[in-house]
């Protein structure tokens, strides 16, 4: 197997052993030129091919590599990224290059091959948007190319209670499925429930009259949180993201406790020990609190006190109370955080947290008659829903019915119910500001309670979830308390 | 004689150890930026070849004395295509850096193996190897095809110039005169020694040759790295062309191991295109300062110049396909 070495050619070697070796060294010459020949013919193409491939190449602008988006989280929270990973470094982007169908308000900026177009509203639940950026190109080239990427948000749910005779249930119900749901907590006497990252958490009847709080988890596993002894859960105020979970509590024996408390404002993170303490207020004492709502920040509570003042609570350690303004009543904060609505003695109210500014929120004409505006929520737009109640000139009659109103004058009628003999109660609009979920007992006259002690409703509650663009009811469900 | 050597050698170390150790209040350590970057840098590279070199030579040892001779050469296929084929997935069961392969080829040679088979070898087995597969996954994942085009391009490097030199008239001639004299010797010796006798020259043998080129080629690719400005590579990121040929020339100036060279150049990735970072990630596990040192021990300098012409247009085409398809 080991290579033979030639010699070199002797001349005492008689002439035909010469002429044999002279014509192997020929053979070998050949070989060896035919082995140069074979090198650079070598050569000759790889530099054919590197010189097609180099003018291939220079001609075609840059490539879309990757895409990253969140399908769930571009629906809850605005300012959410799609992150576009090019092949090489990208040159300068401007918005006018950017086409999202359907339309959505962006922003674009570059980061050497990352290209980050940034949504500035939340998007649509169940949607295909197709997002191309045209001329696009490396830094110092010429050749420019079109990015398109196609993705499809995640389908909405909502969260909601379904309370029965022995055993409450916490369910998840996706937009577009049917059925109840999947059944997420089994509990006795479930007061409140608040999804939290990836757990829920469940206020629920002990039985002395207060509340037991727990965090379940999605494999079933509870984890006890700790409440103020004594104290009754009046209210759970869920935050848009992060594990800071706010409430409302109440001492049920105010004689018998050390530090009895009446409707205070309290919060539990999650993240930590799980002991939930007392907010206080601007004079140290607990905040009496008849509404509260996060700010889209998640740290950042807006809270209505007993005495009308509307608050501003940064939950920093201490926790910081700063006033924003004064309202007798507050009905909701705003989907995109910056506005609370409410009323005062003239009617419906705005208020600008930025500013402090009022202004009047009245109510369009519905179906041509004067109505009366009731509890209301804005959107990101000019769009708000409203439950509003018309007074039948004739009979006297009112009726209560839920409208989406654009400022425009005249208001959509997104929900009654059947021969107006229900009531239309609590509703929630989704993050991304597309559908409200309504809490609708069908019936008044009917009407059983579920005679539970805290936050009752009629065994006949149902939830039921509305587009708020074309009006359809795209969902009913039997239960209430809806979180998106 | 070998003891004699390397109690020797252990006592100096010892001695250098404990005069740093007693010295070092005395000692003014200011010495200059570059020459520290320099010793930095060569000792980095001597550091991370070192454990792969010991490795290599343990396994050229071991293939040259200890298997059977007829064992490897039975199970590869006879035809030529084929058996350079299987010969280029070696480094899978063999899974050291390009250091420690040259060694290792070194004692392919010894061991029957063609001239143009143990460089297939050679030029396979620090890119066809579980630790830079691994490696290069855990780097770039599948992202713009890096992964796999390296994979190919290894193989497709390796099998190109092993059929090249095949059609060599006289492969020994490839060689370096010194390793053609040590395999002609080998013919006809060594058979009748004792095989410990005869793993302990080997050892001793291929350590004193692969050692001092490892250093030098160290010492010469750290001074480089401190001579050119890494911004003066950078600069020219973006360019189909000169993005391929600065990361190859930064790959045989850097002479990184194949089995770190991905998350060395994974900074690198965002700044230069996809092709120019396989170019780096196949060029340099075979042809850098270091290795043209280490090769130099056992392959002529003419037959090194035609390898790295090759090796240099089929990266550079390779990159600039994988630029263009990527």
């Amino acid at each position: 197997m080991s290579p033979t070495f030639s010699d070199p050619v002797d001349t005492t070697l008689p002439a035909a052993r010469r002429v044999a070796a002279h014509s192997q060294r020929l053979r070998e010459q050949r070989e060896r030129r035919r082995f140069e020949r074979t090198f650079w013919m070598l050569v000759a193409a790889l530099t054919l091919v590197a010189a097609v491939f180099l003018l291939l190449g220079s001609l075609q602008g840059p490539k879309l590599s990757s895409a990253i988006i969140d399908p769930a989280r571009v629906t809850e929270q605005a300012g959410q990224q799609l992150r576009l990973f090019a092949n090489q470094p990208l040159g300068e982007v401007t918005p006018d290059q950017v086409t999202v169908t359907p339309a959505a308000d962006v922003s674009v900026s570059v980061q050497g091959d990352l290209m980050i177009v940034q949504f500035e509203q939340r998007l649509r639940f169940g949607t295909e948007y197709l997002v191309e950026v045209s001329d696009v190109s490396a830094p110092s080239r010429d050749a420019t190319s079109t990015f398109t990427h196609r993705f499809t948000t995640a389908q909405g749910g909502v969260l909601y209670l379904d309370r029965g005779d022995d055993v409450d249930e916490v369910l998840r119900a996706p937009l577009d499925g049917e059925g109840r749901g999947e059944v997420v907590v089994v509990a006795p006497g479930i007061q409140h429930i608040a999804p939290i990252e990836n757990v829920v958490v469940v206020a629920r009847d002990a039985d002395d009259g207060t509340s037991v709080l727990e965090s379940v988890a999605a494999d079933g596993g509870v984890q006890p949180l700790t409440l103020p002894d004594g104290v009754r859960v009046d209210r759970l105020i869920v935050p848009p993201s992060g594990t800071l979970l706010g409430m409302v509590l109440t001492t049920v024996d105010p004689e018998s406790s050390e530090l009895p408390v009446d409707n205070a404002l309290a919060i539990v993170d999650l993240a930590g020990q799980g002991i939930a303490s007392i907010v206080p207020g601007l004079d140290g004492e607990p905040i009496t609190t008849l509404n509260a709502a996060f700010l889209p920040d998640a740290v950042t509570l807006i809270v209505h006190a007993f005495d009308q003042s509307l608050l501003r609570v940064e939950l920093t350690e201490p926790p910081l109370a700063l006033p924003v303004g004064q309202i007798p009543e507050m009905y909701a904060l705003s989907t995109d955080g910056t506005r609370i609505t409410g009323s005062d003695a003239f009617g419906g109210v705005v208020v600008d947290l930025a500013s402090g500014g009022e202004s009047r929120l009245d109510p369009s004409l519905v179906e041509g008659e004067l109505a009366f505006g009731g509890q209301a929520i804005l959107t990101s737009t000019e769009l708000r829903v409203q439950k509003v109640a018309i007074a039948d000139v004739v009979t006297g009659a009112v009726r209560v019915v839920l409208v989406a109103d654009d400022g425009s004058g005249v208001a959509r009628v997104l929900l009654r119910t059947i021969d107006d003999r229900g009531s239309i109660g609590d509703f929630t609009i989704s993050p991304n500001d597309q559908y409200v979920a309504v809490e609708v007992t069908p019936s008044v006259e009917d009407a059983v309670p579920d005679g539970r002690p805290v936050n009752g409703r009629a065994t006949s509650v149902t939830t039921v979830i509305i587009d708020i663009e074309s009006g359809a009811v795209v969902r009913t469900l039997e239960g209430f308390s809806p979180i998106w | 004689m070998h003891v004699a050597w390397a109690v020797g050698a252990t006592v100096v170390l010892a001695g250098l150890v404990a005069v740093r150790a007693f010295t070092a209040e005395q000692l003014d350590p200011s010495i200059p930026n570059p020459i520290q970057d320099l010793l930095t840098l060569s000792t980095s590279v001597i550091i991370e070849s070192l454990p792969f070199i010991m490795l290599g030579i343990a396994l050229s040892v071991l293939v040259q004395v200890w298997i059977p001779e007829s064992w490897l050469l039975r199970i590869l296929p006879r035809n030529p295509w084929g058996r350079r084929a299987v010969i280029s997935l070696f480094g899978m069961f063999l899974p050291v850096c390009e250091c420690g392969n040259v060694p290792l080829a070194r004692g392919l040679v010894r061991r029957g193996f063609t001239v143009s088979e143990s460089m297939t070898f050679l030029i396979a087995a620090p890119i066809l190897n579980p630790v830079t597969i691994i490696t290069t996954h855990q780097a770039f994942g599948f992202d713009d095809g890096i992964l796999v085009a390296r994979l190919l391009g290894g193989f497709a490097i390796a099998n190109i110039l092993g059929w090249l030199f095949s059609k060599h008239p006289e492969p020994m001639s490839l060689l370096s005169g010194r390793f053609a004299e040590e395999c002609r010797i080998d013919d006809g010796h060594g058979h009748g020694r004792d095989r410990r006798q005869q793993t302990l020259d080997l050892f001793v043998r291929e350590s004193s040759i692969l050692m001092p080129a490892l250093v030098i080629g160290s010492l010469i690719a750290g001074a480089i790295q401190v001579i050119v400005p890494r911004d003066v590579l950078v600069a020219l990121g973006s360019d189909p062309l000169f993005s391929v040929l600065a990361m190859m020339i930064l790959a045989f100036i850097i002479s990184v191991c194949s089995n770190v060279d991905a998350f060395f150049i994974l900074p690198f990735a965002s700044t230069f295109l996809p092709g120019s970072i396989v170019a780096f990630l196949v060029f340099g596990p075979i042809v850098d300062i270091k290795m043209l040192a280490l090769m130099r021990t056992t392959y002529s300098t003419r037959t090194l110049v035609q390898l790295t012409t090759v090796v240099a247009l089929l990266s550079l085409a390779l990159g600039l396909v994988v630029n263009y398809l990527a």
